[in-house]
């Protein structure tokens, strides 16, 4: 028998959850929706997240709505609904855990973070180093500053990291 | 001299640079001498979200850098002190992680025994440095300044892995800026979430978070508001996004607690890198001499 959602007609898949609640390291059946979780959501007032949803959602097995959902990447990581869930279930951990899914399965992955990585691989960082401007509108960068320059890391050391992402050209 | 190895992350080295600059400029004052950890990468932060092993390695390969320095490693960064305080943590009680990641750092001649100790600014000064050594080298108390605090999430929680304060009722970031002759306040926010690991996926939405405060801080009246995070600075700091996108009228000054310290030492502001705050720190600065 399987579940299904009467709001969206969706259908738990019985696998997905066994393999999502196999790869969490906190057990989400727990849950008993006391939605302090969500109480305290940084997310929730802009961005409608609701973590004792995602959670629920999990424990019924309706995975690939989730997989699929924006909701996952609109958490601020702060951490809080982990450290004041009464279950110890984590629904932070579990959010990123679905993200890393998502992104693995190729379901979701926000231009932003591809080029964060994109950057990783090229110079070690997220970002590129920039020139900033003072509030009198003058330039600065690492140099005017008189900041030692950013050694880069290894070429070595860098392909290899981008052959473990397995984020190589083309992907 | 104490000294110990720095690990700035992301955002300061390529544009967080009063971060930086503060920090260089005071710490030699405290008789604290920082040795960069040289070929570090980004902390592993942002991988979370996409390949939990991969975040961990490169955390443990910048702390095997830091391990060949020194038995202490400082960040000032919130983001890398969770990023390496939880690697640290998996390395400990993870055998596989621990086998896996130690046979790439090999590759590279790298080796990492985990004895290292990981710091964040604020645990750092305050517990291991101590308020004394501060308070007794102020030379500019900032005796004028009614001041609040944003001490920042992940130096709080996850608790069992991140203990640099209280997680419920955080004061060190507080007592670090009393021992500087300045008040701070007490506000409901204070452990409200800065908004900025959504910054790169909602560059403009996430400004509404960190205007929540600003304008809560506004409300109740202080002359400013102190961080010791990069990216919840650049969150606080630029309050022409956060006019823009929330409205209201936010023009508060906000300073790193370096920039603050460097003050009360009695450094100029533009050693410290006030100049390039946006927010109008003027008004702060107004109130002191300096
Ligand atoms: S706080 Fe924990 S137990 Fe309560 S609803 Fe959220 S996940 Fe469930
Ligand atoms: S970690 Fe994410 S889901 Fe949890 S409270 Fe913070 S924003 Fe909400």
């Amino acid at each position: 028998m399987s579940l299904t959602d009467l709001m969206s007609s969706s259908k738990a898949v019985k696998d997905l959850k066994i393999k999502i609640k196999r790869l969490a390291e906190k057990n989400f059946d727990y849950c008993f929706i006391c939605g302090k979780c969500t109480g305290g959501c940084t997310s929730i007032s802009y961005f409608r997240l609701e973590p004792h949803k995602v959670v629920n959602m999990a424990k019924l097995g309706l995975v690939n709505e989730l997989l699929t959902s924006d909701v996952l990447w609109v958490c601020t990581q702060c951490h809080k609904c982990a450290e004041r869930c009464p279950q110890k279930v984590s629904p932070y951990d579990l959010i990123m855990l679905l993200r890393r899914e998502a992104f693995k399965s190729g379901l979701k992955r926000p231009t932003p973070i591809l080029l964060g990585v994109r950057n990783i691989l090229k110079n070690g960082f997220i970002l590129d180093e920039q020139t900033v401007f003072s509030r009198d509108l003058d330039e600065f960068n690492r140099e005017t500053l008189s900041l030692p320059g950013i050694p880069k890391p290894s070429e070595k050391f860098l392909k290899k990291l981008s052959d473990f992402l397995g984020l190589g050209e083309g992907k | 001299m104490k000294s110990l190895a720095v690990y700035w992350g992301c955002y300061i080295l390529t544009s967080q640079y009063q971060y930086e600059l503060s920090l260089r400029e005071t710490m030699p004052k405290l008789g604290v001498k920082l040795i960069d950890v040289e070929e570090a990468t980004c902390c592993g932060f942002l991988l979370e979200s996409i390949d939990k092993f991969a975040s961990t390695y490169l955390a443990i390969r910048n702390l095997s850098l830091a391990e060949k320095i020194s038995k202490d490693l400082l960040t000032p960064c919130n983001g890398c002190y969770l990023s390496l305080s939880e690697a640290l943590h998996r390395w400990r009680v993870e055998e596989s992680t621990r086998s896996k990641i130690a046979s790439l750092l090999r590759d590279e001649n790298l080796f990492f025994k985990g004895e290292l100790r990981v710091y964040h600014a604020v645990n750092f000064l305050h517990d291991s440095l101590g308020l004394r050594k501060i308070s007794e080298a102020v030379v500019n108390p900032l005796n004028n300044l009614k001041l609040a605090t944003h001490p920042g999430c992940h130096i709080l929680r996850p608790s069992e892995i991140v203990s640099a304060d209280d997680p419920e009722n955080p004061r060190k970031l507080d007592e670090l800026v009393e021992a500087l002759g300045a008040e701070t306040i007490n506000y409901p926010g204070k452990l409200d979430c800065c908004g900025g690991p959504l910054l790169s996926l909602q560059p403009e939405k996430s400004y509404l978070i960190s205007s929540r405060k600003i304008n809560e801080l506004e409300r109740i009246g202080v002359d400013g508001l102190v961080v010791s995070c990069p990216i919840c600075f650049k969150m606080f700091d630029s309050q022409d996004v956060i006019r823009r996108v929330a409205g209201g009228k936010a023009s508060l000054p906000v300073v790193y607690y370096t920039q603050l310290l460097g003050l009360a030492l009695g450094f100029k502001p533009d050693t410290l890198g006030l100049n390039l705050n946006q927010s109008p720190v003027e008004k702060l600065t107004s109130k002191i001499s300096c």
